[in-house]
């Protein structure tokens, strides 16, 4: 997918990503050339869709690999606690409420930047997914936390925005100085961009 | 202001994703993987509960006794039963690479389920929006069924027996046999109850409308009403045999000597006949 401005008959360039509605993701494009610029807002029947084909956005520069639709789209379980085991069923509370340290995305400004001037001429749409996966795949330095209960409610965001939201949500973490994503932050990542 | 063809060639507009050519390199790969393999057979139904996976393991079982080279793809993607049944219960797939090997049960079964990615008592779940899922469901385990048959390295196979879910219609054998158009044919299971018939014929109706060869019925529960009687010409008939019920529940096949596994020896015969 490209965007092109008639008028000055370019490429359009990325701008900004939101998450304007649940399930929805916001990307605005603009033109150097007049400064016009709109925004391409999803849902997620149509990105669920594309992903269901099993094609790769962008397109593939590698065969694909075994059952790689079918892994890619069954739903991650809650990760276990750090240790690898799951709390025994009497376990103290505070035990089983430990938060998981998530990968961090300091530094994601720049990336992201990296990423889009990469995009220039090709499809944005999938250049964006294509630094989410980078994301995900970053190891964990353990920076910023997850409750157990914040953990839930981000499993519940739909896998191809889920980066972005958790991308969002550890920017507002640090903005606040705290080092752990909880309930009460989930809603206000909530009432701030939906 | 110029057209949109003009201005896409001024500024070097090129098809960055391909759709179409990943779309054929996704059925070539099932296409190549399917050319080591002798007969493709559905067992399948309108109904459910009447023994889809009890007909497919155990007729797996037997074929493999005759000395055939045999693979099971439990189709049944959201109530994977095969693995139980043949004793394959651990979760164990982490595919890595292009192609997967599959688990082999008894007599080299080469078995392939959705409950390999499963596991005890987890359900399916999908990642995407449910309140949509009309919208892409179907496409999605469409998508996963392709990749059963074209990334499980099956090997040189003689039978691909292929256990499908429950339903008649509308989606999942068309959902296969868009990959496979050269199937051998299905095998339907039914039991006395005319109710279940009276959906088998349905089922059985809706496969001719769709090219598929009926290789026959097998009875299974065949005394459900006291004496078996034979009003169709059934490829075999099966009693319930409390033996044959643990044996699955277990995971344990019948010794090839046993009058139940011999049922499915002479089944496997008649197919194999058929298929001739």
């Amino acid at each position: 997918m490209k965007f092109v401005c008639r008028t000055c008959e370019r490429f359009m360039d990325y701008q900004d990503i939101e998450l304007p509605a649940e399930q929805s993701l916001g990307i605005t494009f603009a033109c150097e050339g007049c400064n016009a610029s709109f925004s391409m807002v999803t849902n997620a029947g149509e990105t669920q869709m594309v992903k269901a084909l099993g094609v790769t956005l962008g397109g593939r520069e590698a065969p694909a690999s075994a059952f790689e639709l079918t892994q890619g789209s069954l739903k991650q379980e809650v990760s276990a606690p750090a240790n690898g085991s799951n709390p025994p069923a009497n376990a103290p509370a505070e035990v089983a409420a430990a938060p998981h340290p998530m990968p961090a995305q300091a530094g994601d400004a720049a990336s992201l930047a990296e990423g889009m001037e990469a995009s220039m001429g090709k499809c944005p749409f999938a250049n964006r997914m294509a630094v989410d996966t980078a994301h995900q795949e970053r190891p964990d330095d353990g920076t910023v936390q997850w409750s157990d209960g914040a953990l839930r409610r981000l499993q519940n965001v739909p896998g191809e925005i889920r980066p972005i939201a958790r991308q969002l949500i550890e920017g507002m973490a640090r903005d606040k100085g705290t080092a752990l994503v909880d309930d009460g932050l989930m809603d206000e990542a909530r009432d701030t961009f939906m | 202001m110029s057209d949109l063809r003009t201005i896409l060639d001024r500024i070097d507009f090129t098809d960055d994703a391909l759709v179409q050519k990943q779309l054929t390199d996704q059925h070539s790969r099932v296409r190549d993987r399917l050319a080591q393999i002798q007969n493709v057979v559905l067992v399948m139904s309108g109904k459910g509960g009447v023994g889809k996976s009890t007909v497919t393991a155990n007729l797996g079982l037997a074929l493999a006794r005759a000395g055939l080279q045999v693979g099971i793809l439990d189709a049944d993607l959201n109530g994977p039963s095969i693995p139980h049944m043949l004793g394959l219960t651990d979760k164990m797939w982490k595919p890595n690479g292009q192609e997967v090997e599959p688990a082999i049960g008894p007599a080299g079964l080469r078995v392939a389920s959705m409950g390999f990615f499963l596991d005890q008592d987890q359900p399916v779940r999908w990642d995407g929006p449910t309140h949509l899922s009309h919208v892409w469901l179907g496409m999605l385990e469409s998508g996963t069924l392709r990749e059963f048959l074209g990334d499980v390295h099956w090997g040189e196979l003689d039978v691909l027996l292929v256990d499908m879910p429950p339903g008649a219609a509308a989606d999942k054998p068309p959902a296969i046999l868009q990959f496979i158009p050269d199937a051998a044919g299905a095998v339907f299971v039914t039991t006395p109850s005319q109710v279940t018939v009276s959906v088998v014929r349905r089922s059985v109706a809706y496969a001719t409308d769709l090219g598929l060869k009926i290789l026959g019925l097998v009875e299974n529960f065949a005394d459900l009403f006291g004496e078996s009687k034979a009003d169709e010409d059934y490829l075999q008939q099966i009693p319930y045999d409390p033996d044959l019920a643990r044996s699955l529940d277990s995971g344990e096949p019948l010794p090839a000597d046993h009058p139940s596994a011999a049922m499915f020896d002479n089944l496997a015969t008649t197919l194999m006949e058929t298929l001739r």
